[in-house]
């Protein structure tokens, strides 16, 4: 899956948490940029990216990730490594 | 000797020794010590002495800390406030207290146009005569206040004296189960505003410890995990929601180190912990349990291998700290015996005075009662529902009213609907905590009628409540279920709105 495609499936998984599409997401985007983006709706994402990708992420990775290039590469990794 | 002595000598014994870590910034306690004198000439030079309440926006920095220790050998209170939170409530906080003065190390501060506020950084001055020294003060005076949400709409503020505090960190001092030491590298992941957050700093400062602390913008559950892998950390104190998000990854997380996990400001569910305590093998893990108004922690557990006491799943409270009398009374205030369940109630020398400026509230939240011994006590009414065994542990059971934790903090829904209602007010509406898909609590606004924008409302909320407050959900339903009674009928209400999800 190329990175650009990987962005688009996530961006569903912010849609549908924080439910509005009110944000752009590009790789340097973070959390203070998007509404509604805090602790308690960042882990229900990654919950619902984890479904949808099929993946799961491992801690070391979600403690590092600062912006939304990072929840990419991490994706992608993920997927390789499956 | 009291706790700011003690204060003093740990300053001076471990002066090249790291205090606090803040962004992976280390600070020695003579930085820290510099830094406090800085801003102690400032009060005193500044400040009128009988100005005793000052206003603290409560930034992750050396300077914040810092100030907290100035005033308070100066013997003046301070009032922290969330630099997050909306300016008008925490103008309303300032308001409600008196206070003129405002510390703020923000570049730029937004309540210059109401108060004087004082930036350390720019008011540096070189120091010539150093002393940490105390002020003369009286027992009473106030050390800080802290302001919950209040069901009328209007934040109340709980006054804690320096005797109150005295006497919860003399506690902890002389618990031989509960030893910090100058090697130790503590946690310390709460906001200033709440009050567990002294639990995690003053004992860390008062053995020479390292406290680090949790930039407030961050994944607080990963950045912990973070700090706990970075630095080693050898004491924990955290909500127990930390765990909570965190256990789909316990299987990754081993840290033998740890010496001391305590937990505070939630319900903590055996389970979870038990799976928890694999991920910190050597860990002693207490569970603390305390109103702010009985100056953080009244009583705690100690959680065991096996055999724990627990009421359905939530883990027990323990037994009362020492200088502290924890009674089980009934609507009139009658005792009940063990295993009967009532509202806790407690008394002792940690107890705050009243609550600030409302006799009112004061008339229905203490009382007068005559012990065994034939002591006559004040005690709080905590609002908690709770039992006693027969071993004498505290079970918790439930809160009292419609009074709710979120992350940590204390909530009233009363005071989240009186806001919406200023707003909505042709439907009937009710807020209500949730149980979410992770386990944590959330606030989910439900509305009766056909759905519309709630654009308006929240961008309302957001000028009148601080960000926790706000509901993270909202849900429209044809009819508010309510019971024979007339009343609310809240469990119904949470079943439709879990069906609603699924």
């Amino acid at each position: 899956m190329t990175k650009e495609a990987i962005l688009d499936k996530a961006k569903e998984s912010f849609i549908k948490i924080l439910e509005h599409s009110n944000f752009e997401l590009n790789p340097e985007t973070t959390a203070n940029d998007v509404d509604g983006w805090e602790s308690v709706t960042h882990m229900m994402i990654i919950t619902d990216i984890e479904n949808n990708f099929n993946i799961k992420f491992k801690l070391m990775d979600l403690m590092n990730m600062n912006n939304v290039g990072d929840l990419i590469t991490t994706i992608q990794k993920e997927l390789l490594s499956d | 000797m009291n706790f700011l002595d003690k204060l003093q000598n740990s300053f001076l014994k471990n002066s090249a020794k790291n205090a606090i870590c803040i962004n992976n910034t280390f600070f020695t306690y003579t930085d820290l010590s510099n830094c406090v004198l800085r801003i102690r000439k400032i009060i005193q030079s500044q400040i009128h002495s009988e100005e005793k309440l000052i206003g603290l926006v409560a930034n992750d920095d050396l300077e914040t800390y810092a100030t907290i220790f100035a005033l308070w050998l100066e013997s003046k209170a301070y009032i922290p406030i969330n630099p997050t939170a909306p300016i008008k409530r925490n103008t309303e906080v300032l308001d409600l207290t008196g206070s003129k003065s405002v510390f703020d190390s923000a570049k730029e501060s937004p309540y210059s146009s109401g108060f004087k506020v004082y930036n350390v950084l720019t008011h540096y001055k070189k120091l010539e005569h150093h002393t940490l020294s105390v002020t003369e003060y009286n027992k009473t005076d106030i050390a800080y206040i802290l302001f919950t949400s209040g069901s009328t709409g209007k934040p109340k503020g709980i006054p804690i004296s320096f005797e109150n505090l005295n006497a919860l960190l003399l506690t902890f001092e002389n618990d031989e189960a509960y030893t910090i030491n100058n090697t130790d590298r503590c946690l310390q992941m709460y906001d200033l505003t709440f009050d567990a957050s002294l639990t995690a700093f003053m004992p860390a400062f008062l053995a020479g410890a390292c406290s680090y602390t949790v930039p407030p913008d961050s994944m607080k559950y990963f950045h912990i995990y973070k700090l706990m892998q970075t630095y080693d950390l050898t004491v924990l104190k955290m909500v127990p929601s930390i765990i909570y998000y965190l256990r789909p990854y316990f299987p990754e997380i081993n840290q033998p180190n740890v010496r001391y996990c305590v937990f505070g400001g939630g319900k903590l569910f055996e389970d979870v912990l038990k799976e928890w305590s694999a991920c910190i093998p050597n860990s002693t893990i207490y569970n603390h349990y305390g109103p702010t108004e009985c100056t953080v922690c009244s009583s705690y557990y100690t959680f065991k291998k096996h055999g724990n006491k627990s009421y359905n799943g939530v883990l027990s409270i323990g037994k009362p700290l020492n200088g502290i009398d924890a009674v089980i009374v009934n609507d009139n205030n009658d005792l009940l015996d063990n295993n009967k369940i009532g509202e806790l109630c407690l008394a002792g020398k940690q107890l705050t005075k009243g609550y600030w400026n409302n006799e009112k509230l004061n008339d229905t939240s203490f009382f007068n009662m005559k012990l065994d011994d034939g002591e006559v006590k004040r005690f709080y009414k905590t609002g908690d529902v709770c039992f006693r065994d027969t071993d004498g542990n505290l079970m918790y059971v439930e809160r009292k009213d419609f009074q709710v934790k979120i992350r940590g903090f204390r909530v009233e829904l009363g005071e989240i609907e009186h806001h919406i209602k200023y707003i909505i007010t042709k439907n009937n509406l009710t807020v209500l905590d949730i149980n979410n898909s992770t386990g944590n609590n959330e606030i989910a606004l439900i509305i009766e009628g056909k759905p519309f924008d709630t654009t308006p409302l929240f961008n309302y909320l957001q000028t009148k409540l601080p960000n926790y407050m706000i509901p993270t959900q909202t849900h429209f339903l044809s009819l508010l279920p309510h019971n024979v009674n007339g009343k609310l009928d809240r469990e119904h209400l949470r079943k439709l709105i879990r069906k609603k999800q699924t």
